[in-house]
């Protein structure tokens, strides 16, 4: 392999590496020459209008598919896989799948949002059909018969006497290439036979038969290993460091400092984790007094002086009438963290004037475009190769360590460097999911209908993602040079961050919603798996229950009759049904029964779930102990039946840990959560009964399934306990509160 | 300076004989030196699981074993455990059930089972939960997991 190396030759090797690889594994890595050179003319497959961007398919029939998304454990590479394969008509063993690369695969920006599907897999079943459709056309000229006379099965061609097959129409033709022009209608729902049908993902056999699976796994020939030495406030400066004993200890390499940016470099992992521990001890670091006192968070929060205010809604004045009745409520919800169970991890290598970063982030390209940014290196020095991680729920450090490896694999050209965060580090440096309190004002009618509802969300950034700028990751505050931190980003309000949700999705007479934004966070946060959806519902339903109850209106029926969707119906009254519903409260001797129930719309545009979550309480020691969460969910069409269910349970105990245990503790002068002992998350012991049906509905668009629950899981458990203790659970964690 | 002298074991069945200083972490020669991918760095601290590996069939955490603790003996990985030829039945489950998001839990989940299962072959679901609980997943794939080791276990009695 030659830098010089064109297009279409590089296009045949990875054809042909991938095309190998394609028989044992889906999720291949392209070969380490490749990753090496040949690097210049991979520019021309940038964009992403190309068919070629997508699809590829060799001589043998062998298709490689090219996706910008990442697969972190959701699933999406086998939905891809799937669509494709229905599409085309090609059995799924002859599918590869590249994982994003920048430099060949399409820019899809981040993974986020629970849109992959959408976005990702819906081009992939345009671009399917109408790569099927132009092979068609190609064996109708050559059969001389009409294109409808022909049929597909398994990437042959057939007119029912005579048979082409893919492979070898790109041999005598060429290559499927050009603009998607967007001339061919994609399968009808009922013709579809992959999609919508439970497959195993391909992905976990390589996890299970451990064959390196993820960046963690990854050795590169002279590759040494690095850690970084961090202060103990989140804002300490370096003030003295002594690096002349641990520049001794054995095996360590190099010791870079950069402004307040301290890091080791050493043959061995262990080496470089002793060297750090032994460089923390020495280094001296100014200490910052500037957290708040997280006793009085709420209040912190809530009489900030820099809030910027936005009505979002506001449909007019509320008028209280001596017919109506006023209840209000507020609600809180702590820091919480991602805590994936494996620590981050960046991988980069300065080759011969390219910078090359292995990282699990949500998006490779941004992530180029940061570092090159950062670095001040042309981004066609940079190449981006995503490569799993450990769960990933929104933006975790993914990203700030891969830049921190790369400013040290700069510092050490021609060596590969992995540096690998511990245990504290990412419970103490990840950006945490926001603080949040949601204060709410209702008045009822004598009806029993909500006549004026009036929500104040007040809050942090949920993203502080990579904006290409420069200045958005960790390392860009303690480097030297007085860089300039990049404000978070503003989330637009169609899908929100902080105020995701906060519009609750019912019809009520007169709403005002208002979020009051607070740009600078004491503690660093950003995207956390559904943002602000999280708190948003569980106000929301938190307080639809307790009006039902107020106005002893079964909730069930309160929430139908405020709903006019019947999407949204139809799920509240399959959970109904599944959990047999019933108002009474039952009790034992010590036990207290109760059960509760929430539904929101993600986004308001993305898939619908209602939940359902049975518990008792133990009046004895005031124990919690969830025993069953029932859940009903529409999220359009589904691709893999199984895999959806899969993200949707993980969402639903997930969002029952932060319930139930989760906040990050903090001293005014650093962070105390750092380990899973200070940061405690829901055990195998504890893991109640999941029952989840989903919805068919094949012929609807898809709407992602992989946030869904994480909002009204809160409130369903919080209005449970309710019914179990008459007492109601407005703050979280949950558990702190018996 | 810590001590080196050769310590000799036996890892998936092949004899090693690791040269690190006393005091080292057993994980890091296994991820490191032999380049086997199963255990994985979770916390470092022996509280999550997800660096189990088998010392003469117990489920130890490689991440608070030091490499002079498994002189003379017999280590088991999950890279050893079975391939996708001949594997073993708890991978089989794994796989049949979906049992991973991530999957970075999973190599705990399997050791941690295969070390219960060898001395518990007729588990109820309550002495599984108890016996994996602290083994961590963050995913939420817990029901997935439990359904695993149960089939996993029905397969390994079905096998002696
Ligand atoms: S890595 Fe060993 S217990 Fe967590
Ligand atoms: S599957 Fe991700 S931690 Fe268990």
């Amino acid at each position: 392999m030659k830098a010089d190396l064109n297009h279409d030759a590089l296009r045949r090797f990875i054809l042909k590496a991938a095309g190998a690889a394609a028989l044992t594994m889906h999720f291949s890595f392209l070969p380490q020459e490749l990753m090496a050179s040949g690097l210049k003319s991979s520019r021309s497959l940038k964009g992403n209008s190309n068919l070629e961007n997508w699809i590829q398919i060799d001589e043998r029939g062998l298709v490689t598919i090219f996706t910008g998304k990442v697969e972190f454990g959701q699933g999406i590479g086998t939905a891809l896989v799937q669509i494709a394969a229905d599409e085309l008509d090609v059995a799924i063993e002859k599918i590869n799948l590249i994982v994003p690369d920048t430099d060949i695969s399409p820019d899809e920006g981040y993974t986020v949002g629970s849109q992959s599907v959408q976005l990702s897999g819906m081009a992939m079943r345009q671009v399917s059909a109408e790569v099927r459709r132009i092979l068609l056309e190609r064996a109708a000229s050559i059969f001389q018969v009409p294109i409808d006379k022909l049929s597909v099965a398994d990437g042959v061609i057939s007119d029912g006497s005579q048979k082409i097959t893919y492979g070898q129409l790109i041999s005598i033709k060429g290559d499927v290439v050009g603009n998607y022009k967007q001339v061919t209608v994609a399968k009808k729902a009922a013709d579809r036979k992959i999609s919508g049908r439970s497959m195993g993902r391909l992905d976990i056999p390589c996890k299970v038969f451990a064959e390196g699976a993820y960046l963690h796994d990854m050795r590169l020939p002279g590759m040494l290993h690095a850690r970084v030495v961090r202060p103990v406030s989140q804002g300490g400066r370096l003030i003295a460091v002594d690096i002349t004993s641990v520049i001794k200890m054995p095996g360590v390499k190099k010791i870079i400092q950069d402004g307040s940016f301290l890091a080791v470099v050493a043959e061995r992992e262990e080496q470089a984790i002793a060297a750090a521990e032994n460089l923390s001890e020495t280094a001296v670091w100014s200490e910052l007094q500037d957290l708040p006192d997280q006793d009085s968070l709420k209040f912190f929060i809530m009489s900030h002086p820099e809030t910027e205010r936005e009505i979002l809604v506001d449909m007019g004045q509320e008028e209280i009438s001596t017919d109506t009745k006023t209840y209000e409520a507020c609600y809180f919800r702590p820091y919480q963290a991602h805590a994936p169970v494996g620590p981050s991890i960046g991988v980069a290598h300065w080759d011969n004037g390219r910078l090359k970063v292995w990282s699990h982030t949500q998006g490779p390209y941004p992530l180029k475009r940061e570092i090159s940014s950062f670095l001040s290196l042309p981004e066609e020095k940079i190449r981006v190769i995503h490569k799993g991680g450990s769960g990933c729920y929104g933006h975790n450090p993914a990203d700030d360590a891969a830049l921190e490896a790369a400013i040290i694999a700069c510092n050490m050209p021609g060596i590969p460097i992995r540096l690998q965060w511990m245990r504290q580090e990412e419970f103490k440096w990840e950006p945490y999911g926001s603080a949040m309190v949601m204060d709410v004002r209702a008045s009822m009618n004598k009806d029993g209908s909500i006549e004026n509802w009036n929500y104040n969300v007040h809050g942090f950034p949920h993203s502080s993602r990579p904006s290409g700028k420069g200045g958005s990751l960790l390392a860009t505050r303690y480097v030297s040079g007085n860089r300039k931190v990049t404000p978070p980003r503003r989330i637009p309000s169609k899908t929100g961050g902080l105020d995701r949700n906060a519009r609750p999705y019912y019809d009520f007479k007169r709403q005002k919603i208002t979020k009051n934004f607070i740009e600078k966070s004491p503690l660093r946060t950003s995207a956390l798996r559904s943002l602000g959806a999280y708190a948003n519902v569980f106000a929301v339903e938190s307080f639809m229950d307790e009006l039902a109850h107020q106005t002893g209106q079964d909730p069930v029926r309160f929430r139908l009759r405020h709903l006019k969707d019947e999407r949204a119906k139809a799920v509240i009254k399959k959970v109904a049904e599944m959990a047999e519903w019933q108002e009474e409260r039952e009790a034992s001797e010590h036990m207290a029964f109760g059960r509760g129930i929430a539904f929101s719309r993600y986004k308001n545009i993305g898939g619908y779930l209602a939940v359902c979550v049975a518990l008792n309480v133990d009046s004895r020691n005031g124990q919690i102990t969830v025993s069953d969460i029932y859940a009903a969910v529409d999220c359009g069409e589904i691709i893999n039946p199984d895999g959806a269910l899969n993200q949707i349970e993980g969402g639903l105990l997930q969002a029952l840990s932060w319930t139930l245990y989760e906040e990050v503790n903090f001293e005014i002068h650093k962070i105390i959560s750092e380990d899973w002992v200070t940061y405690p998350i829901l055990t195998h012991d504890r893991v109640p009964k999941l029952h989840v049906h989903l919805v068919d509905m094949p012929d609807a668009p898809p709407l992602g399934a992989g946030e869904v629950a994480q909002g009204p899981l809160p409130a369903a458990v919080a209005n449970a306990l309710y019914q179990a203790t008459g007492k109601r659970f407005r703050e979280l964690p949950i558990i702190e509160q018996k | 300076m810590m001590a080196k002298s050769t310590i000799n074991f036996i890892v998936n069945g092949s004899k090693c004989e690791c040269d690190l200083p006393s005091g080292t972490p057993l994980l890091y020669y296994l991820r490191n030196d032999l380049e086997l991918n199963g255990p994985k760095f979770g916390c470092g601290l022996g509280q999550c699981g997800a660096c189990t590996i088998l010392v003469n069939g117990v489920a130890t955490r490689s991440c608070i074993t030091l490499v002079e603790d498994v002189s003379d003996a017999e280590v088991i990985t999950l890279d050893g455990l079975g391939s996708r030829e001949d594997p073993h039945p708890l991978q089989s489950a794994f796989i049949d059930q979906q049992a991973a998001q991530c999957g970075y839990c999973m190599n705990g989940m399997i050791m941690t089972a295969v070390g219960f299962l060898a001395k518990n072959s007729t588990p109820t679901e309550g002495e599984i939960k108890e016996a994996v609980s602290a083994n961590l997943c963050r995913c939420g794939t817990h029901q997935r997991i439990i359904a695993a080791i149960k089939q996993g276990a029905k397969g390994m009695a079905n096998e002696s």
